[in-house]
């Protein structure tokens, strides 16, 4: 079992907060790869977030992080 | 968004739009509210990072439009054209504040012996003046000076409301100021119980349904003149001036001797003439010594500018007589009632009597208590109450 680089955590690794089932805000993502009405796909580091639900509205997107925000049903998180 | 300065909505068509987005993402660009409907994204950008997307719309060959330009700079510049307009709301909104913070007119009621102008004076002195700051005045010193300047001010209050200073005034009521050796006091002649007061100036000690006695004070001179908090604030003197009715209890007491000296004329008379020319009398004489008790009868008459006077001298003579019990009471009936009258006359109500005839062999008598509703006061100086 290899030593974890603790520096290497904080550049890789993404922080995904979940408010309810309404809110969702991804800090450290990569980039966006399907945007459709019912489902989002983003890439963090070393996963890809899928968000499926209803109304999916991207409320911002900055250099720092993305905020969805709609009914979300279902999260999945797919390691690369 | 963070700035809601100056940002637009645009859509982008086509099926390049998560390029378009991560593009921006990797050019710092920030995009908000993304939304996918209809195969074409629409979201929100700030104005000045669309001159930044020019190069990303011409590298994906993507429909770029702009649907709305919104943020207060927009707004501003819709505007640009208006800005006197806008100027002058602005230029109206301030003298409106300018003038609503300030008093332009000064009200002042309830003075009658000082005049406007003398406490507009005044307050000029103060530096009270219209158009001065609402702020600047304090109402409470304003009122303590105006009661310290003014002596016959008893009751003085100021008030701001929107625009306006009132200034409400209460003044002593009696004109006429009197000093120490000139006030009097309302006090009772007779003993009774008072029925209704009504005082006009002076303090009253007594009350409707009080008994008082002869001597006592009703009304007294002095007025004490208080502030707001109820102090003594100043202590003048007047002549008491009140209506007062007081019941009181008068004893009546009447006598009438049966026998009495009845004249009866002889028959015998005595005619002299007199007359007068101008201011001159000749032979006018009422004096006679034939008779011992007599008469005097006097006509005159005028003829052709001369006046004469016929003078008749009867003689008559006392003789016993007895009043029989019906005149006896007929004259003290008649008596009562020429009392009463005369009461009357002087405004003196009679509430009740309990006055009752006797006759007996010697005399009548009318005797009882009359019960009065009269003004029975006098007003005196303080000094003379003080000493009874």
């Amino acid at each position: 079992m290899s030593l974890i680089n603790f520096n290497e955590l904080i550049e890789d690794y993404s922080i995904i907060t979940l408010h309810g089932s309404f809110e969702l805000y991804i800090q450290n993502y990569i980039s966006i790869t399907e945007l459709v009405p019912d489902r989002i796909r983003i890439r963090t580091g070393r996963e890809i977030l899928t968000i499926e639900g209803d109304g999916l509205v991207v409320e911002y997107m900055d250099e720092t992080g993305i905020k969805v925000l709609g009914y979300i049903h279902k999260l999945e998180l797919t390691r690369l | 968004m963070k700035n809601r300065f100056a940002y637009i909505r645009f859509e982008i068509t086509g099926n390049k739009y998560e390029r378009f987005i991560n593009l921006c993402k990797n050019r710092n660009i920030s995009i908000y509210n993304i939304k996918l409907e209809d195969n074409k994204v629409t979201a929100d950008m700030t104005a000045k990072d669309v001159f930044k997307i020019k190069e990303i719309i011409r590298m994906l060959r993507c429909h770029f439009r702009i649907i709305s330009k919104n943020g207060r700079y927009f707004t501003l510049l819709k505007y640009r054209n208006r800005a006197f307009f806008i100027l002058g709301i602005i230029i109206l909104f301030t003298v409106i504040y300018l003038y609503a913070i300030r008093i332009w007119q000064i009200n002042i009621e309830g003075n009658l012996y000082y005049s406007d102008e003398t406490i507009n004076r005044f307050l000029e002195e103060k530096g009270i003046r219209k158009g001065m700051i609402k702020s600047h005045i304090s109402c409470e010193t304003l009122e303590k000076a105006i009661r310290e300047e003014f002596d016959r001010i008893s009751f003085v209050s100021v008030e701001q409301k929107n625009c306006r200073l009132n200034i409400d005034i209460s003044e002593l009521n009696k004109v006429e100021y009197l000093d120490k050796t000139s006030m009097k006091d309302i006090v009772a002649t007779k003993p009774g119980i008072i029925k209704s007061i009504l005082t006009r100036t002076g303090t009253p000690l007594v009350k409707a349904g009080d008994e008082v006695k002869q001597g006592d004070i009703l009304v007294t001179s002095k007025v004490e003149s208080m502030d707001e908090s109820m102090q003594l604030h100043a202590t003048h003197y007047f002549e008491a001036d009140s209506d007062i009715l007081i019941e009181t209890i008068q004893k009546y007491d009447e006598k009438i001797l049966r026998k009495y000296s009845k004249k009866i004329y002889t028959g015998r008379k005595m005619v002299k003439t007199s007359t007068s020319v101008s201011s001159l009398i000749f032979g006018y004489r009422l004096n006679n010594s034939r008779f011992e008790h007599y008469d005097v009868f006097v006509e005159k008459y005028e003829k052709s500018g001369i006046i004469n006077y016929i003078i008749t001298f009867r003689e008559y003579v006392y003789e016993d007589a007895f009043y029989t019990d019906g005149e006896l009471r007929q004259m003290l009936e008649q008596k009562l009632k020429k009392y009463s009258e005369k009461l009357a006359e002087n405004s003196v109500q009679i509430v009740s009597d309990s006055v009752t005839i006797k006759i007996d062999e010697n005399m009548g008598k009318a005797v009882g208590d009359i019960v009065l509703l009269e003004n029975a006061t006098a007003k005196v100086p303080p000094a003379i109450v003080k000493e009874n």
